[in-house]
């Protein structure tokens, strides 16, 4: 059965796209057919991690939600990016990042409820066991629009008393929407904290499971979301951890 | 790019106005098409200018707008795609046009001259009918831009949830 698995932070610098892309690369290496969807229309920014620029990316999400293309025509099959050894298949979606449909966008706007319909057609027409998506920090039309339809919905949160504020809004959010499946992932937690003591008081803070503590670390750091950490360091202990996340978001 | 008559009566069929022509009156209204190409960013027509054509577009896409007096803005109303009409209005209404329509990309389409389209339409009224369908249908997209626009509302669906917000 195909899922949707939506990624959000209720504030920015989380590593929503790093989680995201890495993730879904795993699923895909793992034998999955896996989608993921940048639907942060007004700031993309996931196409770097596969290192594509802006002359790759002829068709976008930008068209579909114009009405000019249909949305798995905005796919790029980036399964190379994952080395010789994946079994899966691996598609990006990205947002357009041309200035000018970007502002087309802030203009004119789009029908924001095409997303729902987006996602379904993409599952059905890629063949998709997984489709991942990532979103644009904080709560907006299309957050709102996701949250309801996801299937596990992932909110990252950094151990920082402004992203704790933060998350208890999100979290209410998705109880109200009854998301039924709602897992917390900390993200670049720094060596002083013990990750043991964070969870659990993450956990006992918003009585909800945290799937994993990821440290900060100074190698994704050095990758300045140019490529897959989970390809460059595949043994690297982050990746155990992203790993980990992945294995939860299939269950 | 040249087409066939027959290539031509083949694109006229797949417009949902034409379906129900009968094999006389397809070829008829081929005859009386002429093919026209734009570069992307070509305007095929201009908000005001009195220029009276259909337009069906044949590869290619043209986007519909129309412009406001303000701050030199506009508000996109629809993309017509392959096998769909633009500018029927200019049939029936005989006013400058009411929006300008530009190519996103290389197009081309099929261009009826309005004074050809009007003397074939009086003959054959079934299609006068399909025709109205067509326009109908955009008034009902209009209101529905309208609503959009002026009230700046959410959809149903995102209003339901919305809803659930009330902590």
């Amino acid at each position: 059965m195909s899922k949707t698995i939506v990624l959000h932070s209720f504030r920015g610098g989380t590593g929503k796209t790093n989680t995201s892309a890495n993730v879904g690369a795993i699923l895909a290496r793992r034998g999955l057919r896996v989608g993921v969807i940048d639907i942060d229309i007004q700031s993309p920014g996931i196409h770097t991690l596969f290192e594509l620029t802006e002359k790759d990316v002829k068709t976008s999400l930008n068209g579909y939600l114009w009405g000019e293309i249909e949305i798995e025509e905005a796919a790029i099959d980036v399964t190379d990016r994952l080395g010789d050894e994946a079994k899966g298949k691996y598609y990006l979606i990205p947002s357009s990042i041309k200035a000018s449909d970007i502002a087309r966008i802030l203009r004119d706007g789009y029908k924001v409820t095409l997303l729902d319909d987006g996602y379904k057609q993409l599952l059905g027409a890629l063949e998709l066991d997984v489709l991942i998506v990532d979103t644009h920090p904080g709560l907006n039309d299309e957050i709102l629009l996701s949250m309801a339809v996801a299937d596990t919905l992932v909110v990252l949160l950094r151990p920082d008393q402004q992203d704790y504020q933060g998350t208890s809004i999100s979290m209410k959010l998705a109880q109200n929407l009854e998301v039924e499946d709602v897992v917390l992932l900390v993200n670049k937690n720094p060596p002083l904290f013990n990750p043991e003591m964070v969870k659990e008081r993450v956990e006992d803070a918003y009585k909800s499971n945290v799937v994993a503590v990821l440290p900060h670390s100074d190698e994704m750091l050095s990758l300045s979301s140019a490529k897959l950490f989970v390809r460059e360091f595949p043994d690297h202990p982050l990746t155990a951890l992203f790993e980990k996340v992945a294995d939860r978001c299939v269950v | 790019m040249q087409l066939s008559q027959e290539e031509i009566v083949g694109y006229l069929r797949r417009v949902s106005a034409f379906k129900k022509l009968v094999d006389e009156q397809a070829e008829e209204l081929a005859k009386i098409s002429q093919v026209r190409q734009f570069a992307r960013g070509d305007e095929l027509f201009k908000q005001g200018d009195k220029n009276g054509g259909v337009y069906i577009v044949v590869s290619g896409k043209v986007i519909i707008e129309r412009e406001l007096d303000r701050n030199n803005s506009s508000v996109s109303l629809m993309v017509a795609k392959p096998v769909e009409s633009l500018g029927e209005m200019s049939l029936f209404v005989d006013a400058p046009r009411s929006v300008t329509a530009t190519a996103l990309e290389n197009t081309v389409t099929l261009w009826i001259d309005n004074d050809d389209f009007v003397s074939f339409i009086s003959r054959y009224p079934d299609l006068l009918l399909e025709l109205c369908k067509v326009l109908s249908q955009r008034l009902v997209e209009a209101y529905d831009k309208i609503a959009e626009v002026t009230l700046n509302r959410k959809p149903r669906e995102l209003r339901k949830l919305y809803d659930k917000l009330d902590f």
